[in-house]
């Protein structure tokens, strides 16, 4: 489903992302750990299409095609999804309005008819009941005042709305609370359908308690260090980053 | 403001001459603001009222006054009205009243719509006992000259305790002819205690040639009462539209104003609002999409008198191109009006390199326990909010105009006379490319 292959990628002259090579096959649930500036959120901004990055050398494929190509709005038309960290705020337009927008240029490029205002509003229900999401919340502004928890909550709501091939989780547990957590994860579990892939980045093990990854890798400053079975991120849990970093300043 | 010789503000002496031989009600008032019109001269922008709005042209413009209306077709005129909703509506082209466009319909028991030229006739009284008092036409020489050709426009008066339930529709359209026309519509709005009305203006124009609209809206709000306000300017390519407004409140009263200055090559809307009793509430509004080589000068002046009363001032400009705004707004609170709560917001998104904006908050208070607050900004598109509807696959120029539409609804977000709403969204979303990303977005309400 997609493949990254040698991705380097700097911001402003500082090389952050050093040749990252990533293979996740269609279905498969893959998690990237790291300590704090190893790159995790850079790797999920440059996947999205962020054009604050630079990319000096690499390649993203997503089922067989090239992402550098497009710009992000593209990307997400071709079935890339990132849930944001830090969802933004956008006083003055309705999430309900944004959202309709946002899945009648997903299904125009796709060749799908554009969904009126009777089927969106269905599609809506169906899947903001799966998320126990509060309906209502659409009616307010993009993001405009939501708490932690209801912003990942409307994220991956987007996500399902918006039916990607590929999801990019960036930090999607940071700012939630154990029932929030729950809750999203589910959303996402039950979005896993044999076909669908997902990246799950996180700094914590916790969130893979609820999604349970296929494979983890850890990136360290810039590169993956390590790639492991769902054990990998209990080892982590157990002993740190540290002992991975310490590894890969041993193998160098 | 002073006098500026080269122009000959007496062109207007014939036409004066005849509107002089109305001997009514208002005779004195017309004489004194005319004379008031001479002294002043056209405004210059060496005074501090029109700094930033350049008068030359329309003093130097050879305007005649319309003297027979003109024909206009239903086509022309239907897209400024409110679909499917009930409105008693007035429509003067060129500033005379047309009739056969006009359906002010049934009004409750005790309530006044109709023409000013009527009420000027059948209730002289009331007419004459509030026309004026709201603006300050000694100072202000297009507010003068209104007044000075005050004949015909709108007089709503809703009694003690009345609801008025459909709202009031005045639409002045002006249609060019050969010589520069003037239009002096009037406005007058009178709401005695615990009364509550909707009135809604739209000054609309064809055609690119050189015209003059010189509408004044004033409201006379008692106690209690709660009034609702809008003005649509959508004039011709050539119309320069210097409006003012003026509104008394007393105590409780709950007033909210809106301007959405849309079209025309010079907007300048002038408001003074005067919170006469405690308690009160003044909400004004405005929002310019300002494109081309436009210009729109917002001109705000809020009087707190007296004590516990509340003004809010919220007005954003959309600038592209080599478009042209200003904002002033000054705040007065006397020294008697303790716990003023007054917050005044000029935003400004510049789209162009090309686009200029000035924006001026004035305080000026006398109490010492009060709260006073300003905010002005001037930026550009968050491209943070950008690159998040990106990734949500809209395109660059939607998201744009997505943005800028956020930008602008949350002036008329809060308007709860749904209708209205709507037909606000659409006119903003026509101004913006790519707007049908969102427009069919109004049938999710």
């Amino acid at each position: 489903m997609l493949q990254i292959t040698n991705l380097h990628a700097s911001v402003e002259g500082t090389e952050i992302l050093r040749g990252i090579d990533l293979t996740i096959p269609s279905g498969e649930v893959h998690s990237i750990m790291g300590p704090n500036g190893s790159g995790k959120s850079t790797l999920a901004r440059v996947l999205a299409g962020e054009e604050s990055y630079e990319i000096t050398e690499g390649s993203i494929v997503l089922d067989g095609k090239d992402l550098l190509d497009m710009e992000a709005d593209e990307r997400a038309c071709e079935g890339l999804f990132m849930a944001f960290q830090y969802p933004v705020e956008i006083p003055g337009v309705s999430t309900k309005y944004f959202l309709r927008a946002a899945v009648n240029a997903v299904r125009e490029h796709r060749e799908l008819s554009e969904l009126d205002a009777y089927e969106f509003l269905q599609l809506v229900k169906e899947k903001a009941a799966a998320l126990e999401l509060d309906t209502s919340l659409l009616d307010r502004s993009v993001n405009e005042g939501f708490s932690g928890g209801e912003k990942k909550r409307a994220e991956i709501f987007q996500m399902a709305m918006l039916d990607p091939k590929m999801c990019v989780l960036d930090e999607t547990d940071s700012g939630l609370d154990i029932d929030a957590l729950k809750i999203v994860s589910e959303g996402v579990n039950a979005l896993r359908d044999g076909n669908r892939s997902f990246l799950v980045i996180t700094h914590y093990q916790r969130l893979l308690e609820y999604i349970v990854p296929d494979v983890v890798h850890v990136l360290v400053d810039g590169r993956i260090a390590k790639t492991g079975g769902k054990e990998l991120a209990q080892q982590l849990e157990n002993e740190g980053y540290a002992c991975i970093e310490h590894e890969v300043a041993n193998d160098a | 403001m002073t006098t500026d010789t080269t122009n000959d503000q007496r062109q207007f002496e014939a036409e004066f001459a005849r509107i002089a031989e109305h001997n009514d009600a208002i005779s004195d008032l017309r004489r004194d603001a005319y004379e008031r019109f001479l002294e002043l001269g056209w405004p210059t922008m060496r005074g501090e009222a029109y700094r930033y709005t350049d008068c030359r042209p329309i003093a130097k413009a050879d305007l005649k006054l319309a003297t027979e209306g003109q024909d206009l077709p239903m086509d022309v005129l239907r897209p400024h009205l409110l679909e499917g909703v009930p409105t008693h509506l007035l429509v003067f082209v060129n500033g005379i009243f047309n009739e056969t466009l006009s359906d002010i319909g049934s009004v409750p028991e005790g309530v006044t719509v109709c023409r000013l030229a009527d009420a000027i006739t059948e209730q002289p009284e009331l007419v004459a006992r509030h026309l004026g008092t709201t603006i300050d036409w000694k100072q202000d020489a297009f507010d003068a000259l209104n007044t000075a050709f005050v004949e015909d426009g709108l007089l709503l008066h809703v009694p003690k305790g009345v609801h008025l339930e459909h709202p009031v529709h005045v639409v002045h359209v002006t249609v060019p002819e050969e010589q520069p026309i003037v239009s002096h519509p009037r406005t007058l709005i009178i709401a005695d205690d615990g009364s509550r009305a909707t009135c809604i203006e739209t000054c609309c124009g064809h055609g690119d040639e050189a015209c003059l609209v010189n509408p004044v809206t004033e409201i006379v709000a008692g106690d209690d009462v709660h009034v609702d306000h809008y003005r649509i300017v959508r004039e011709g390519k050539g119309t320069w539209h210097i409006g003012g407004f003026g509104l008394t409140q007393g105590n409780d009263s709950n007033v909210n104003s809106c301007c959405m200055a849309m079209e025309g090559a010079l907007i300048r809307n002038g408001m003074t609002g005067t919170l006469d009793g405690t308690d009160g509430m003044a909400n004004l509004r405005g929002l310019a999409i300002v494109d081309g080589e436009r210009h729109v000068d917002n001109f705000l002046r809020v009087n707190h008198m007296k004590p516990d009363c509340n003004s809010r001032e919220y007005f954003k400009h959309i600038l592209s191109d080599h478009g042209t705004t200003a904002f002033t707004g000054r705040i007065y609170v006397e020294l008697d009006a303790q716990k003023t709560d007054a917050v005044q917001t000029n935003m400004n998104l510049v789209l162009s390199e090309t686009a200029k904006v000035r924006t001026r908050p004035q305080l000026e208070i006398f109490a010492d326990d009060v709260k006073c607050t300003h905010g002005a900004t001037i930026g550009r598109l968050d491209e943070q909010a950008a690159f998040y509807l990106h990734a949500r696959g809209i395109g660059k120029e939607a998201a744009r105009s997505l943005l800028t539409f956020a930008f602008a609804n949350e002036v008329i977000e809060d308007i709860e006379f749904l209708p209205l709403r709507k037909k606000m969204e659409a006119l903003i979303l026509e101004r913006l490319p790519h707007g049908e990303i969102l427009r069919s977005m109004g049938d999710l309400d």
